[in-house]
């Protein structure tokens, strides 16, 4: 089995290095006490550096080098400031206008690829996400198209979106002609659209003012923006779990492993610069041992996400796999990022150094993209009803089976 | 305007990044520089920023040239990543242990065997030895014009041009016709990060590898047998920090301070 990154893998990552050593690197401090002017200015120069065109084919404008070289991307981007990518909306964008197709993919599908549209699949209600049968946004039919009512919330980046992919209620779930999943259905609901407005935005503990409250207030979307055409009515689950599935979960494991990876860098430096007993730290067993964890921890969800990410770009679905590689994405950068907390003893809690910012990142992740919980169940449902990979063929735990 | 054929010689260096990994061979007094990874020095890298500037607003093409072991293809890589549409690597282990003179023969003889060229650019010193000699000695190979220093570079009609070029307390502006040879100063232009196409582009293109045979150079002036300069010897600079305390009010401290300061030239005279 070759273990090893295409030489243009590698390449997309010396070259995403650069970018976040230019761009990132030399501003953390700005970044520190206030993050609001590079934000604006990295959605943009992201967009136009076009690290989503990864995952875009070369005959549609992209690189065609598929989810490793996107994983690759975001992981570098994060590991130079642990949220600072917008590479995940930019290939949502993409995912969303093909799932759509028409008008829809004419409209939009330029702008894609020349990195000015991004936009964010949005499903959590303050009720709940995982829980899709109790959400609570509703659309209507009317004449042309659906009038759409109801309040999302915890978006990322919900605020600077073009567009957005909204799962909403189209019938009862106990309703026979709509039962259970077949009640829901997606919409593009752009943002210039009567009726749509951002609500308010919620401080985390990484970031002010960083989840978005999306509100939706008697909408009209035409029946071209009707995710899956004419039929997609009743069928709005596949194309959201397959955006979250592909771009959501995949980035948000790479964007952990850049907290893991940003960590480890931050670890391993400061380990063998840092005097303590007439040497440096890094002769200590007690260092070196969370070191090798670290270095354990980055080897194995690496190789995680990058597996999961090469079976998708096989055309492959591989929902276990992608939650496995969040799942233990998560668990990596939890520990990691609390190693190099403690391996730099009180610096590691000061503003002005790294090792805090990768601590308070993490958390942010346990839920996006679905929990732990979540995770576990999707795995579990593979492994138990669809038996598995347990010889690990090429094909994923959905497709091998016993 | 015409396109022009712009060349652009690199030069491959140990990533300053590691530089804490290198050390002196006291036997060879050669850098060793095994297990390092190398870059494009950074000045070589304004120099084919500028080219790429030049090549989209008047057209032609940007081909690189260096020297080096076989492992110097990385550079021409990140060269291709850049957006550069050939590249060149001199390669045979005739070449190794040049000086600065021996260098410029073997560039320049490649050069001339490339055909026909408009420009030349290139940093105006490498990162490592940092001697500003190659451009000039490639030029006289040449038999061409060459300006140093330059940081930058006007079209003020097809073939002439007008370059900026730093000299003590100030700068001086020239003229010159093409072909030219510029060395340029990192104050030129501030180059670009590669495009993400830039991962195909380094992966797809094929730089030439060129032996000592295949350019056609007289093996007496190439490599170290070529090179008149001569080093009898290197030394590593020990740097060790020295505490003093100084004693007494604060007030009287400052002033001993700053007269410490003066004294050894950190701080102008009163």
């Amino acid at each position: 089995m070759p273990f090893q990154l295409s030489p243009a893998e590698e390449q997309v990552r010396k070259m995403t290095q650069e970018y976040a050593e230019r761009e990132i690197v030399p501003r953390r401090k700005e970044l520190q006490i206030d993050d609001k002017a590079i934000w604006k200015e990295q959605v943009i120069k992201q967009g136009k550096a076009g690290f989503h065109l990864h995952i875009i084919p070369r005959e549609e404008g992209g690189t065609g080098l598929g989810f490793v070289a996107s994983c690759i991307a975001v992981e570098e981007l994060c590991a130079a400031w642990p949220d600072l990518q917008f590479v995940t909306y930019y290939e949502f964008a993409y995912y969303f206008v093909k799932a759509t197709g028409g008008v829809v993919e004419e409209k939009f599908l330029p702008g894609i690829v020349s990195g000015d549209i991004k936009a964010s699949a949005v499903v959590t209600e303050p009720v709940g996400g995982s829980d899709m049968l109790g959400l609570q946004t509703t659309a209507r039919k009317v004449d042309g198209g659906w009038v759409l009512n109801g309040r999302k919330c915890f978006v990322e980046e919900g605020e600077v979106c073009d567009f957005i992919m909204i799962l909403v209620k189209t019938g009862d779930p106990n309703d026979p002609a709509t039962p259970g999943a077949r009640s829901l259905s997606a919409f593009i609901v752009e943002k210039d659209m009567p009726g749509y407005r951002v609500g308010r935005l919620e401080d985390t503990i990484a970031r002010k003012e960083d989840l978005a409250e999306l509100i939706l207030d008697n909408v009209f979307v035409p029946d071209s923006h009707v995710v899956g055409g004419e039929k997609g009515i009743g069928r709005g689950i596949p194309p959201v779990f397959t955006a979250v599935a592909d771009i959501g979960r995949m980035t948000i494991s790479a964007m952990l492993n850049g907290i893991t990876l940003g960590s480890y860098r931050c670890a391993v430096q400061y380990a063998k610069e840092r005097m303590a007993y007439g040497k440096p730290i890094a002769e200590l067993q007690a260092i070196q041992h969370r070191i090798a964890e670290m270095a354990i921890d980055l080897e194995a969800t690496r190789a995680l996400t990058y597996r999961a990410a090469w079976l998708r770009t096989q055309g492959v679905r591989c929902d276990a796999e992608q939650a496995i590689a969040k799942q233990y994405a998560t668990q990596a950068a939890l520990r990691c990022s609390q190693h190099v907390v403690n391996i730099h003893g009180a610096f590691g809690v000061l503003e002005d150094y790294m090792p805090q910012r990768y601590y308070r990142h993490a958390p942010l992740r346990i839920s996006a993209g679905g929990t732990s919980e979540l995770m576990k169940n999707l795995i579990a449902i593979s492994a138990i009803q669809r038996d598995g990979n347990p010889d690990l063929s090429s094909k994923s735990m959905d497709e091998a089976g016993w | 305007m015409k396109p022009l054929n712009i060349i652009v010689c690199i030069k491959p260096v140990p990533d300053s990044r590691y530089w804490d990994r290198l050390s002196l061979d006291p036997n060879t007094k050669v850098l060793r520089r095994e297990g390092i990874p190398i870059i494009i020095s950074p000045l070589d890298k304004n120099a084919i920023e500028e080219a790429l500037r030049i090549k989209e607003a008047r057209g032609g093409k940007v081909t690189v040239i260096s020297m080096g072991p076989a492992n110097t293809v990385e550079i021409l890589a990140s060269a291709f990543a850049l957006g550069v549409d050939d590249a060149v690597l001199l390669t045979d282990r005739a070449f190794a242990g040049a000086d600065t003179l021996a260098t410029a023969y073997a560039l320049a003889s490649g050069i001339k065997k490339l055909g026909e060229f408009d420009l030349i650019l290139l940093g105006n010193e490498s990162l490592d030895g940092s001697t500003g000699q190659v451009g000039p000695q490639v030029a006289e190979f040449l038999d061409i014009p060459h300006v140093t220093n330059v940081e930058k570079i006007d079209f003020i009609d097809e073939s002439t041009l007008r370059v900026r070029t730093r000299i003590e307390f100030g700068y001086m502006v020239i003229e010159t016709q093409l072909p030219v040879t510029l060395a340029v100063t990192r104050e030129i232009n501030e180059p670009r990060i590669p495009s993400v196409f830039g991962a195909l582009w380094a992966t797809e293109k094929e730089a030439k590898q060129w032996s000592a045979d295949d350019v056609g150079v007289d093996k007496d002036r190439i490599g170290l047998g070529g090179s008149p300069t001569y080093v009898p010897e290197v030394s590593n600079i020990e740097l060790e920090r020295r505490g003093e305390v100084l004693e007494g009010e604060p007030a009287e401290i400052a002033k001993q301070l700053v007269e410490r300061l003066r004294a050894d030239g950190v701080l102008p005279e009163a």
